[in-house]
């Protein structure tokens, strides 16, 4: 290899390891919507609703009585995932991520989401093996306003 | 900062008084331009803006990122965000010796956003920021090819934007185009040196500009400092 090349290749390696974020799951912005579905997202329980966030067509998903609860497989197996929610929830209204992590319908873990006016992100550090057959679940357990920007679960190499 | 206040009232009352009057307090003054009636200006330049506002932030709440442009990393290092490129065209109409009226355009904030979608290609979310505005200019022709000015103007700011975003499953991600109707108020100052008909000119100042605005109200400023260098035309018929 001439020195040319392992430039390129070290700092493709570099880069690489710099902005090493894989998602767990599709849809994190929940804006695939097949009808008055999302296209990710099963619907398990309940109802929801498509809405505008901060722009017309930058949706969010509106989680609509309770209780409510969708779900999607995931995508990759990973070491330790980052759960970051971007969410507008009414106090009271309960809300939950929560990690089934080997697909054997036992949730192995649980986020709460916290209550805020308006729209705010947070991120979760979960370490636990997500194998392929795992299962992520966004649920709402009590009445309230409840809409959910963005979940995305990603695997963090950074550590 | 006595004699500074005075001159700017001198530059004021410079517009009120009429060519006989201003004539007969200051014979040493020359017409500006032989006393050409119409101007061209279009000029090029920086502008200062902050880096942060609440309507970036919650751009960033929804997972949004302003990557480094090329034209940023050329400009590093500012602690509000790099200057950014600003241009600016104006016609001018002189109505007196010593004030004249603007029809001004100037090229606020261009911003591109990204955001990682995790469904192919990441989102994006541009935006540009235009104003046209009145300005009344009130100037003082230290001779006929020299002079100095201030001038303050007021007009609506319209910022396109464009978000690419995938909303259905289909592979393309759609374009959807906004367009926000603002204002700004800008207040500037600048000199011009000029021949007959072609000329120079220097001009810096602040535009207020709280535009684009979001589903919130959340705005950006996206005016700020600005320092522009040009060139200018003068032609019609003299006063």
């Amino acid at each position: 290899m001439n020195r040319t090349a392992l430039l390129f290749s070290s700092m493709a390696f570099l880069l690489s390891a710099a902005t090493c974020e894989t998602d767990v799951v599709d849809d994190p912005g929940f804006q695939l919507w097949c009808g008055e579905q999302l296209c990710a997202w099963d619907l398990e329980e309940g109802e929801i609703r498509k809405v505008p966030t901060w722009h017309t067509h930058d949706y969010g998903v509106d989680l609509v009585g309770a209780p409510v609860l969708l779900s999607q497989g995931a995508r990759s197996s990973a070491s330790c995932v980052r759960i970051e929610v971007t969410s507008q929830i009414e106090s009271g209204a309960m809300v939950t991520v929560e990690v089934d992590a080997d697909g054997d319908g036992e949730v192995d873990w649980t986020v709460p989401v916290g209550s805020s006016e308006r729209f705010v992100s947070r991120a979760h550090d979960v370490e636990v093996d997500v194998s392929i057959e795992a299962v992520f679940y966004l649920r709402k357990s009590a009445q309230g306003e409840a809409v959910v920007a963005r979940l995305r679960v990603s695997e963090e190499c950074a550590r | 900062m006595h004699s500074k206040g005075l001159f700017v009232v001198a530059l004021l009352l410079g517009g009120v008084l009429s060519p006989s009057t201003a004539a007969a307090k200051e014979p040493f003054m020359e017409p500006f331009v032989e006393g050409q009636t119409w101007g061209l200006e279009v000029g090029l330049g920086l502008g200062w803006t902050a880096g942060s506002s609440a309507y970036t932030r919650t751009l960033e709440t929804f997972g949004f990122e302003n990557r480094v442009s090329l034209e940023d990393a050329l400009v590093c290092c500012w602690n509000d965000g790099p200057p950014r490129f600003r241009f600016s065209g104006a016609v001018e109409r002189i109505v007196l010796p010593y004030f004249s009226v603007l029809l001004q355009t100037n090229l606020l904030d261009r911003e591109k956003w990204y955001r990682d979608s995790g469904v192919g290609e990441d989102d994006v979310f541009t935006w540009s920021s235009w104003t046209l505005d009145v300005h009344a200019r009130a100037f003082l022709p230290v001779r006929k090819w020299f002079r100095v000015y201030a001038q303050f103007g007021v007009g609506p700011t319209f910022t396109g934007s464009r978000l690419y975003v995938r909303t259905t499953p289909d592979a393309e991600q759609t374009k959807y185009r906004e367009v926000d109707v603002g204002y700004n108020v800008a207040g500037l100052g600048g000199l011009e040196l000029t021949l007959k008909h072609a000329g120079f000119y220097v001009q810096g100042g602040y535009i207020y500009s709280p535009s684009p605005k979001n589903r919130f109200g959340d705005a950006h400023q996206s005016g700020g400092g600005i320092l522009l260098f040009g060139l200018s035309a003068h032609f019609g018929r003299a006063l």
